[in-house]
């Protein structure tokens, strides 16, 4: 498997808190990462740490398979928390300041990437008076100089109006469709996130609980009549050959989950029942990505 | 490197602090000149003594070489204004200013982010702020020395072609820029140190106003034995700077104080640099 960032144990230690706490994550190349945890789970320390921004405590990492961080960093774009511009300076005079430190010598390079992200209007207006969005957009201007193969967005959207957000959204869609960029990104607005997202990693109070496929995700939160029943094999049988059920489950032993013909669901718990089948429970599961994410969180409990 | 360089110029370029910096140390100059006017016009009774806040409380006066009482403003000359810039500190304090927002600006607005996170090596990204830390510092005291001088013009008149022994002029300002980089380097320490732009200067300025007083304090506590501190601290020599005749020991203890506080101060810098965390 071909990986754009490999982790192994990642840790970070602030005084005696671990902020982040071992590590591993993958991000494929070519994949869509979204990066997912509360505030204050770790989110920006450890992508900070895969920027060389923060060294870690413990652990070591791999980008595009190789352990010589400074050279393939080259390869990395970054915009984590805060955009860093000159606010004094215009929006072009900022991208000029990147363009000669990364010694592009193609002087339209500026021009072309004003265009690219929609600051060609921008003119004298300096830095310092642009809105939060055009800000963020002239932060993404900046991580994308110099053609990085690798993207690192923490919370881009943040600031962004519904067009913004949408623009945005589009640019890294794009991007990773067209230039194969790998891009690990987090943000707090899930819906967004799982609009591109092709796979998540879930962060909590700075250990990576869980990596998986947007696939996965999608049959995760996929709504599904959960039947709780005594005989699960018995069952089975009965509503494959009695309700004509092809699409279901069964996560473990006693639950199986039925993901077609959810309308009907009265008639498979007569004929569940009719059959002699113990039926415990049964009702309509399933939720939104935000609500899945929620409870692997843990909720508004942990708020 | 080159690449870093050509960017860190160009914001040195785009950065009117440098030019609001000169028109101050312009202001500060046309100040020095005109209270040498003021006392000269006290001392010849043109003025009340106490006029704009002039007070001359000894008026000693020395004679020209016909004989004749010399002004305040033929004594002290050129070079005896240039000595109040540098060594009086003016230049020092606007200079830890213009160095801080320089350098701190960069961890504030965070666009050091930029450079670290694109692979650059940390020491390669100190020296490329260094270098042009130095070079803003050496045009800023050249600049001030210039506008220095061409102030006098209308107070001195183009006699003060005539009257300054420029080979004296040029020995000091050459020996200010000497030290004016290590001052310069100790800026940069201290912007990075703290990374805060209040206490980049603040602290720069302390150190520049308040460690002249502890190395003499120093020089109290090593009375009577070999050592004296306060000759080897840039600042000091600095400030006690002769105008002229110069002496060959202080020029090349200049140097070599100069050299070890530079090396000092710059390997501090890139060693905390390339092990701090970057925010």
């Amino acid at each position: 498997m071909d990986y754009a960032l490999k982790t192994d144990g990642i840790t970070k230690i602030y005084g005696r808190h671990t902020v982040v706490d071992h590590v591993n994550m993958h991000v494929k190349k070519g994949d869509i990462y979204g990066f997912i945890g509360k505030n204050g789970a770790g989110k920006t320390t450890f992508m900070r740490i895969v920027a060389g921004l923060a060294a870690p405590a413990a652990g070591s990492m791999e980008l595009f398979g190789s352990g010589d961080l400074e050279k393939q960093r080259q390869r990395l774009g970054t915009l984590i928390e805060q955009p860093g511009l000159y606010g004094v300076m215009t929006a072009r005079d900022n991208l000029e300041v990147v363009r000669r430190s990364f010694g592009i010598t193609d002087r339209h390079a500026v021009d072309e990437m004003l265009e690219f992200v929609g600051l060609s209007q921008a003119g004298k207006k300096k830095v310092k008076n642009f809105s939060l969005g055009m800000k963020q957009r002239l932060g993404i201007a900046i991580a994308l100089f110099r053609s990085p193969d690798f993207l690192i967005l923490d919370e881009p959207i943040n600031g962004l109006d519904p067009e913004g957000i949408k623009e945005v959204r589009d640019l890294l869609s794009k991007l990773n469709r067209e230039k194969q960029i790998t891009i690990l990104i987090s943000s707090h607005i899930l819906g967004e996130l799982s609009k591109i997202a092709t796979s998540y990693g879930i962060i909590k109070e700075g250990a990576l609980i869980e990596e998986f496929a947007a696939e996965d995700l999608k049959r995760r939160c996929r709504r599904c009549v959960k039947l709780v029943v005594g005989d699960t094999q018995r069952a089975a049988t009965i509503l494959e050959e009695k309700c004509h059920i092809t699409e279901y489950d069964v996560p473990e032993e006693g639950v199986i989950r039925v993901f077609d013909d959810l309308g009907n669901s009265w008639i498979m718990n007569r004929e569940l029942v009719g059959g002699g089948i113990r039926l415990k429970e049964s009702y309509l599961a399933g939720q939104d990505l935000e609500g899945y994410f929620m409870d692997l969180l843990g909720g508004a409990s942990n708020d | 490197m080159i690449n870093l360089l050509s960017a860190e110029f160009y914001k040195l370029r785009k950065s009117k602090a440098v030019y609001i910096g000169i028109l101050v140390a312009a202001a500060l100059a046309l100040l020095l000149y005109g209270s040498l006017v003021m006392i000269d016009k006290i001392n010849q009774g043109e003025v009340a003594n106490g006029t704009a806040g002039v007070v001359v409380s000894q008026s000693g006066e020395s004679m020209g070489a016909d004989g004749a009482a010399k002004s305040m403003m033929e004594e002290i000359g050129v070079i005896g204004v240039l000595q109040q810039m540098f060594g009086g500190h003016f230049v020092g304090i606007i200079a830890a200013v213009l160095v801080s927002i320089f350098v701190i600006r960069e961890f504030s607005a965070g666009t050091i982010k930029n450079l670290v996170g694109k692979g650059y090596s940390r020491s390669t990204i100190f020296f490329a702020k260094m270098i042009p830390t130095l070079t803003l510092m050496l045009v800023f005291e050249a600049a001030v020395a210039a506008v220095t001088i061409c102030m006098g013009i209308p107070f001195m008149g183009w006699d003060l072609f005539s009257v300054t022994v420029w080979e004296d002029v040029a020995v000091y300002v050459g020996l200010q820029f000497l030290f004016g980089a290590v001052v310069a380097v100790i800026y940069l320490l201290v912007g990075e140190l703290t990374r805060n732009l209040a206490a980049g200067i603040s602290v720069s300025i302390g150190v520049l106003l308040f460690s002249t007083t502890l190395t003499a304090g120093l020089d109290l506590v090593f009375h009577g034995m070999a050592v004296k501190p306060s000759e080897y601290w840039v600042l000091d020599l600095m400030s006690t700077c002769p105008i002229a005749d110069f002496p060959t020991e202080f020029i090349v203890r200049g140097v070599v104080v100069s050299l070890v506080w530079f090396l000092i101060a710059a390997v501090l810098g890139v060693l905390h640099f390339r092990k701090a965390d970057v925010k």
